[in-house]
């Protein structure tokens, strides 16, 4: 059972490198798998590569692709934790109110100036989140059940909003609805870096809480008498992953369905137990994004907004869990 | 020593344990008995720093109040109500969780945890997880796990209920060896009084009605009093009589 659990996660960082070399060959240039690997090479050793090549691959696809993987990621991990601190395998990272608050800031953002949608979604997002979390604080600690229904009605409150806004004053429509379904168009090397920064805080914090993560499972009462600070573990897990989601909504906009059927796809294969899970979502979360955003940028429509894909993806491979499920 | 002074828990206006003083020794078995809603569970809440309450509660010496988890986890061990669960922990994964409080680490290989899934008699399902186990196994798993955390106390809350014949005796024998462990278990059953020695903590009303041993001559009026019924008794076996 370990054994094979430690198989699957070298077999999933081996399939997200697969994927990159496929995503790496795809566009409006067909570059073959050989030729970006014998450029790689020639690059490394300074044995001149194909310049264009480079060019297309270093500053076109790769900064996106990685992006992907880094977003995919960040879903991923914080989905899982929510789905855990909550308890509720519906729980997703937007959960505390991160898209609608998005929506909104995105919203006035198109209004006044697209410069500035990414910092106002951001600030947005953590507004939503903040009055979410202070509805529900309760003896110094967050309520859980109390911060799911005022995560749910945030959002209703924000979503009205965003749609009154959007409705009434946007001029730029296309542009709005493209960033509310979310997509990686704009990537850029910069994007890149602050966001494997973020991965860099959530990713490791959550591997770190991990052993609190399952004992959590078991109920607050019990995961108390075992020893565990919950009340620490639920602010600091529930407060990173709304701030690293904002974060990553700010720069791609709202992507769905990662963040929710990620961790459930992982459970299918490791297991409960977040020993191997905290690794095994982020990495099906990296690769649902990666393997949507590959298709969402070569349809013969042109570019369509990621979240079409992935809840194209999603939706289907959730049902069938589902099914699954319920023969059993 | 576990010294409780003055300890009053409300519940909104409801008052559930008023001004309550008790001590429990090292190695003292207590058996906590009480009508429903008597504040037994309460008591064992409140111990574990899971409820709020005015009063003082103190372990050999030192307040509880503001005490890190895992330092009280590492005196007073808990072994709730029966649950039913969804997640699929093996039996080892589950027991290991007593283990937090003396490290963070993972040591599912443990020799501790072996020595207590043998002692509590459940070694053969340790690779079992714990959404296929029956009742009986559970409960044996839940105080395995209790015992890994290697506390001084312990806190059951009605081990045996839910459970059949076959499965109380055993939990009852697993019980009935926690020696040098300081003990206090809630319980209704009949069955729990006759076979575990120790003293026995009447509560009603949130007050203490009773503290004494049940072969005390007044103890058999006081647990009638406290559940206004009849129970019959036969050479300090205790019984529901039939009418």
């Amino acid at each position: 059972m370990r054994f094979s659990n430690y198989l699957f996660t070298v077999f999933l960082v081996l399939l997200t490198v697969f994927n990159i070399l496929v995503s790496l060959s795809i566009g409006p240039v067909h570059i073959p798998i050989q030729a970006i690997l014998k450029n790689i090479y020639l690059y490394a050793f300074n044995k001149g590569p194909d310049w264009t090549i480079t060019t297309i691959l270093f500053y076109i696809r790769l900064p996106r692709i990685v992006l992907a993987v880094i977003i995919g990621m960040i879903l991923g991990v914080s989905g899982l934790v929510i789905q855990t601190i909550f308890k509720n395998p519906l729980g997703d990272p937007y959960l505390t109110g991160v898209s609608s608050g998005a929506a909104v800031g995105a919203a006035i953002g198109f209004l006044v100036s697209p410069f500035l949608v990414p910092v106002l979604a951001f600030v947005f997002a953590m507004t939503a989140v903040g009055i979410s979390f202070l509805i529900s604080r309760s003896d110094g600690e967050v309520n859980t059940e109390m911060l799911i229904l005022a995560g749910v009605s945030v959002s209703f409150l924000f979503s009205a909003v965003a749609s009154y806004i959007i409705y009434l004053k946007v001029a730029n429509l296309r542009g709005v609805i493209f960033w509310l379904l979310g997509g990686l168009y704009g990537a850029t090397w910069t994007d890149d870096f602050w966001l494997f920064l973020a991965l860099m805080v959530i990713f490791p914090l959550m591997v770190y809480f991990r052993r609190e993560l399952d004992i959590m499972l078991m109920g607050d009462e019990q995961a108390k008498s075992l020893g565990v600070n919950t009340a620490r573990v639920k602010t600091v897990v529930l407060l990173i992953s709304s701030l690293i989601t904002s974060l990553a909504v700010s720069v791609v906009g709202i992507i769905g369905f990662i963040g929710l059927v990620s961790p459930h796809i992982g459970r299918k294969i490791v297991g409960e137990s977040h020993r191997f899970l905290v690794f095994v979502a982020p990495l099906i979360g990296a690769n649902i994004l990666l393997v949507s955003d590959t298709i969402a940028r070569s349809t013969p429509q042109g570019e369509i907004p990621v979240g079409i894909i992935t809840s194209f993806i999603g939706a289907p491979v959730l049902i069938y869990l589902l099914y699954r499920r319920r023969k059993i | 020593m576990i010294d409780i002074h003055g300890l009053t828990v409300r519940y909104g206006k409801k008052i559930a344990l008023n001004n309550l003083d008790l001590r429990v020794g090292d190695g003292e078995h207590l058996i906590l008995m009480g009508p429903n809603g008597s504040g037994k569970t309460t008591l064992l809440r409140a111990l574990l720093g899971l409820v709020r309450y005015d009063g003082t509660i103190s372990l050999n010496g030192k307040s509880t109040n503001g005490i890190a988890r895992r330092e009280l986890a590492r005196e007073i061990a808990y072994v709730p109500q029966i649950f039913s669960t969804p997640y699929t922990f093996t039996v080892k994964e589950f027991v290991s969780m007593g283990l937090y409080s003396l490290s963070r680490e993972w040591w599912i290989e443990d020799e501790r945890i072996h020595k207590v899934l043998s002692d509590v008699g459940i070694d053969e399902l340790k690779e079992k997880t714990i959404n296929t186990l029956s009742g009986g196994e559970l409960q044996k798993a839940i105080i395995a796990r209790a015992l890994v955390q290697d506390s001084n106390y312990i806190l059951m809350d009605e081990p045996t209920a839910h459970l059949d014949i076959r499965s109380t005796q055993e939990v009852l024998e697993v019980v009935s060896n926690f020696k040098d462990k300081g003990t206090i278990i809630v319980s209704h059953d009949l069955n729990a009084l006759n076979k575990l020695g120790g003293s026995v903590l009447l509560i009603k009303n949130g007050e203490i009605v009773f503290k004494g041993m049940k072969d005390d001559p007044d103890f058999k009026g006081r647990i009638m009093d406290t559940f206004e019924t009849r129970i019959g008794e036969i050479g300090g076996f205790f019984y529901f009589p039939l009418s």
